[in-house]
């Protein structure tokens, strides 16, 4: 099957500015590859600063990367598009924020929000035809009885409510891709699962394909298909997300998974002790960015940079997995 | 010996002619050594509650009745000075958004020798020293005392937070959340040290946070809020082991899991009641799997179940009065 969305070592660096001057660079995303195929989940999993947020914004085109390219439908992004070409290319790929609570204007009511899609992207103009298609989208992700939503603000909403207000927003105008930026992690841990449900059916139904971005290892084992683990900027491990999770081969996954609470594997577990902090990105460790973390580090980890190496349906970027390829 | 005695309290907010009861008629005991764990939704009371045992709570909000005693001595209606001795001083609290609690344009040495000054007469130096400890207690290098909070990352702003409730030696903390906005790694590493610390200089610490799946692996016991009441309370096994009231078990469900059979669940539907207006039968009614004819009209009372388990919900109390 055709991959929808490819990354070719996608590289993105911010300047700092120093008086006008470009002093130094900070490293937010590098050599990023990965691919997406339709129909398929796919999380990005890491701390904050390891690049998930950039890598969605380079694929919104929010932002230019350095190096590399981004191709959705087999076409490059990296290019002058006219304002049509935009248009479309924004009526394909749509946004799911973290925050409900600022990502909704607190001025216009919850038609009026859901209202704009429409007229931006199908040139809809008939009121009626305009609240109709309004209450069918909030009824697919699960506001129900819509109409008494349409007239509300935001902040009449929950948070999950105002979640499923941006979920519509996005589905509303039929794209294939969405980027879901932590579309969970503001939201109480008894209505999560239900808003994962929801991207997930809506997914099934409309063969939609996600970007999930999250760091929770269990919610990305939750709703992914595979799972890309960043950290500092660099891909650690590419894998079907239930072998990743419960066999982690880079040292940074298996440091997630033994930090994230998950009380089934029992009480009495060994502690993690102190394992450092995320590196500066301005000026990143030489030679594997987790080796002043890792405790498996060799001489060449911190010189040279490894490769994602391939494993098994695997990808890992470790120097312990170069000989067995 | 309990430490801190919380019976039937009432507080709230009083707002346009209607009285939103955030905490209603709960009752908690935390002893010396305790590590108690108190989890719900926003909106179920927690902060409400440990900002009433700071007496910190401010208008529109009240303590309507009950009492909170502290070593025996009664919170509710001490007087603000009196009160102002204790606060810090026995009873302290790392607050929820503690990464931008701390002032940006002062030297974190500084802001830990002013909260340490402002509740105890020491000379500077003592008082500089103490901070040069504290920081080492946290694992932060003592050489940070003069730096800024920006120069900090979010793990350790949130450290000189806890270095400061730490500072005159409480008894008890009160942890509003302290880990939520970090991420997991740094979270685990400085619950890790929480717990180290509390080993070493024996303080009870009340955690209040959401995320129930992170409280049963660190706390002792564990008290479970809902809609302003607390619903369930046990030791932690015992609890994850045997959750008996549905909104537990609801939350029990709600975390997807990292190992095991990937179950799917749907969290609890619904959304909690609206405190303002009166609830005559069991508050989690409208959400609850299993509800009973009885739970609409009569409310259900913490009971015991044994085991040092009390749950409230009339599927364990069956017909028993009150």
């Amino acid at each position: 099957m055709n991959d929808f969305l490819k990354l070719e070592s996608v590289s993105m660096h911010f300047p700092i500015r120093k008086f006008g001057k470009r002093v130094r660079y900070v490293h937010a995303m590098d050599d990023v590859s990965f691919s997406l195929k339709k129909g398929e989940v796919l999380s990005l999993v890491g701390e904050s600063g390891s690049g998930k947020t950039t890598t969605a914004r380079v694929i919104a085109r929010v932002y230019t990367s350095t190096s590399g390219d981004v191709f959705v439908n087999g076409k490059t992004i990296n290019r002058k598009m006219s304002k049509n070409e935009l248009k479309e290319y924004r009526h394909r790929v749509q946004m799911i924020f973290q925050d409900p609570f600022s990502s909704l204007n607190p001025t216009k009511r919850v038609g009026s929000i859901l209202s704009r899609p429409f007229i931006l992207y199908k040139s809809m103009h008939n009121s009626k035809e305009m609240r109709q298609a309004e209450k069918d989208v909030l009824e697919l992700v699960g506001i129900a009885p819509p109409e008494l939503y349409l007239d509300k603000f935001p902040h009449e909403l929950s948070g999950g409510q105002r979640q499923r207000v941006g979920i519509a927003k996005a589905i509303s105008v039929e794209p294939d891709l969405i980027l879901a930026d932590e579309p969970t992690s503001m939201l109480d841990v008894s209505i999560r699962l239900s808003i994962m449900n929801t991207l997930l059916k809506l997914k099934e139904e409309r063969n939609l394909s996600y970007l999930y971005i999250t760091h929770d290892l269990a919610g990305a084992r939750y709703v992914s298909n595979r799972i890309v683990v960043m950290y500092a900027g660099m891909i650690m491990e590419i894998g079907s997300a239930e072998d990743l999770i419960q066999h982690p081969l880079h040292p940074y996954t298996q440091l997630l998974k033994k930090a994230a609470p998950s009380p089934e594997t029992g009480f009495n577990k060994k502690k993690l002790g102190y394992v450092g902090e995320v590196p500066s990105l301005i000026s990143p460790p030489k030679g594997c960015r987790f080796s002043p973390r890792c405790p498996f580090a060799m001489e060449k980890c911190s010189k040279d940079t490894p490769l994602l190496y391939k494993m098994e349906g695997r990808k890992v970027r470790c120097f312990l997995y170069e000989k067995q390829n | 010996m309990n430490m801190l005695q919380i019976k039937d309290l009432i507080a709230g907010y009083e707002m346009e002619e209607k009285w939103v009861a955030a905490v209603d008629h709960v009752s908690l005991n935390i002893k010396k050594d305790d590590f108690i764990g108190l989890a719900g939704e926003s909106g179920c009371g927690k902060s409400t509650l440990a900002f009433s045992i700071m007496g910190l709570l401010k208008k529109p909000g009240r303590i309507k009745s009950g009492s909170i005693l502290f070593r025996g001595e009664e919170l509710t209606k001490m007087s603000d000075e009196k009160l102002r001795n204790i606060r810090w001083r026995d009873i302290s609290m790392v607050f929820q958004s503690a990464m931008n609690s701390l002032n940006p344009i002062m030297r974190i040495g500084d802001q830990i020798v002013d909260s340490i000054r402002a509740h105890k007469i020491v000379s500077m130096e003592e008082a500089h020293e103490r901070a040069e400890e504290l920081l080492k207690l946290v694992n932060i290098s003592p050489d940070r005392v003069n730096g800024y909070p920006h120069q900090l990352s979010g793990g350790m702003k949130q450290r000189v937070m806890m270095a400061m409730a730490l500072s005159l030696n409480p008894s008890l903390i009160i942890m509003d959340e302290p880990t939520t906005a970090l991420d997991v790694v740094v979270q685990r590493m400085i619950i890790e040290e929480i717990e180290e610390i509390r080993e070493k200089l024996g303080f009870s610490i009340l955690f209040i946070t959401h995320d129930l799946s992170l409280l049963v692996e660190i706390s002792k016991r564990i008290a479970i809020m809902y809609a302003g009441e607390i619903v369930e309370i046990a030791n932690s096994q015992e609890l994850y082991l045997n959750p008996l009231h549905p909104y537990t078990q609801g939350l029990m469900n709600s975390f997807p899991t990292l190992v095991g059979p990937l179950r799917r669940s749907n969290g609890i539907p619904g959304r909690p009641p609206d405190l303002s207006q009166p609830i005559e039968g069991c508050r989690f009614y409208d959400r609850c799997a299993k509800k009973m004819n009885i739970c609409k009209i009569r409310h259900p009372v913490l009971n015991s179940v044994g085991n040092n388990h009390k749950v409230a919900c009339w599927i364990h109390s069956g017909d028993e009065d009150e």
